[in-house]
């Protein structure tokens, strides 16, 4: 898995075409203006020894207060919006919806409740026309990394329609050889096709593992059940889509 | 949870979370983490899983809809599980199914099923 660097928009959709994911660095000084950003928004930092002062029973509350001061006023995702301008209009083009409530993942070392098994979003309702960008706030190395079924072989998942006769344990257990382990720092991205398979297993690390996930798509294809309003916001409107839908009556 | 329409329209996963939450409040249970099943119509890979997982003796649908009476092989595998001793809430509808009234729910869904269709007609 090569990883690439932000700035080569071409070689990040070669590669997003080919497996459906991709790795990429932050330019350095970029991901510590956003480390700074972040740690201000959210109020903490040194997440990685999190599990020493936190209960497993408590996890859930800390992790919605966390979402809730990422979403006040839009400052991870306009954040986001503000870094990565040229990537983002590169990935889904100049009219641009983003998630208006990103996700965030805490897994403390051996809590088995935040154990996510095999799924694809647009399965449960997401648009396949979205794109993730996972951005890890701690390192997810090996048991903390998530686990991703490349392109090829997801397709022929769907394509061969194996959710009809088999349980998801039973398509795990078949393709876990070809499962990718997505081994990040900070400092790096995530971008991959939530249509591609892909979960989590128990972080058996002595660390906790932090990360959020925030979905991007252009404005203008298809949603699914998380619509743009509640789930999506308008982020960019070209000049063209702004005039259009002034005399689109 | 269930990804495709109930009831004729579709019910927010972030809605399903907080009836299912608050139903298992109400029993004093904790609700940590839901297993929501794909939209593929007909298609359960995530109800296989919870069945076949023996360790599994109380399942909580959001609602009576998501039941799969479209799928013989897949509501007899449920009828098996609750006849072998599993507890099924229906957290919208308030029901229980379990073992000693699995019969009368059957007989239940059977009438309520044909009254949807128009088979039957009230008076």
């Amino acid at each position: 898995m090569k990883v690439l660097n932000e700035i080569d928009a071409e070689e990040i959709i070669k590669a997003l075409r080919l497996n459906g994911f991709v790795i990429l660095d932050i330019e350095q000084e970029k991901h510590d203006r956003i480390t700074r950003e972040l740690e201000a928004i959210l109020g903490a930092s040194k997440f990685e020894s999190l599990h020493e002062s936190i209960e497993v029973e408590d996890l859930n509350t800390y992790r919605l207060e966390l979402i809730s001061r990422l979403t006040k006023e839009n400052l991870y995702t306009d954040l986001l919006l503000h870094e990565f301008d040229f990537l983002i209009s590169s990935l889904v083009g100049m009219d641009v919806a983003i998630q208006k409530t990103p996700g965030l993942s805490l897994q403390l070392p051996h809590d088995e409740s935040s154990l996510l098994p095999m799924h694809s979003d647009s399965l449960v309702g997401n648009s396949p026309y979205e794109l993730v960008l996972w951005h890890p706030i701690t390192e997810a190395i090996n048991s903390s990394a998530m686990y991703i079924l490349p392109l090829e072989k997801s397709l022929e998942i769907y394509n061969k329609k194996l959710f009809i006769e088999n349980s998801i344990e039973d398509i795990y257990n078949q393709y876990s050889p070809d499962f990718v382990e997505l081994n990040i720092v900070p400092g790096q991205l995530l971008i991959f096709s939530h249509n591609l398979l892909h979960g989590n297993r128990i972080n058996n690390s002595s660390k906790t593992r932090v990360s959020i996930n925030t979905r991007i798509k252009n404005l203008f294809t298809p949603y699914g059940n998380k619509e743009l309003g509640s789930y999506f916001r308008k982020a960019r409107f070209s000049i063209a889509a702004e005039l259009g839908v002034k005399f689109d009556s | 949870m269930c990804s495709n329409e109930t009831m004729r329209y579709f019910v927010p996963h972030r809605v399903q979370n907080i009836v299912m939450k608050d139903f298992l409040s109400k029993l004093g249970l904790t609700y940590v983490l839901p297993k929501t099943e794909i939209q593929i119509p007909q298609t359960f890979p995530v109800l296989r899983d919870i069945l076949k997982d023996k360790s599994v003796k109380e399942v909580f649908f959001y609602s009576l809809e998501m039941m799969p009476f479209e799928s013989n092989e897949m509501i007899e595998k449920v009828y098996e599980r609750v006849r072998s001793g599993v507890r099924i809430w229906f957290c919208v509808e308030n029901i229980l199914l379990e073992q000693k009234n699995l019969d009368s729910f059957i007989e239940d869904q059977l009438i309520m099923r044909k009254k949807r269709k128009g088979v039957l007609i009230e008076d």
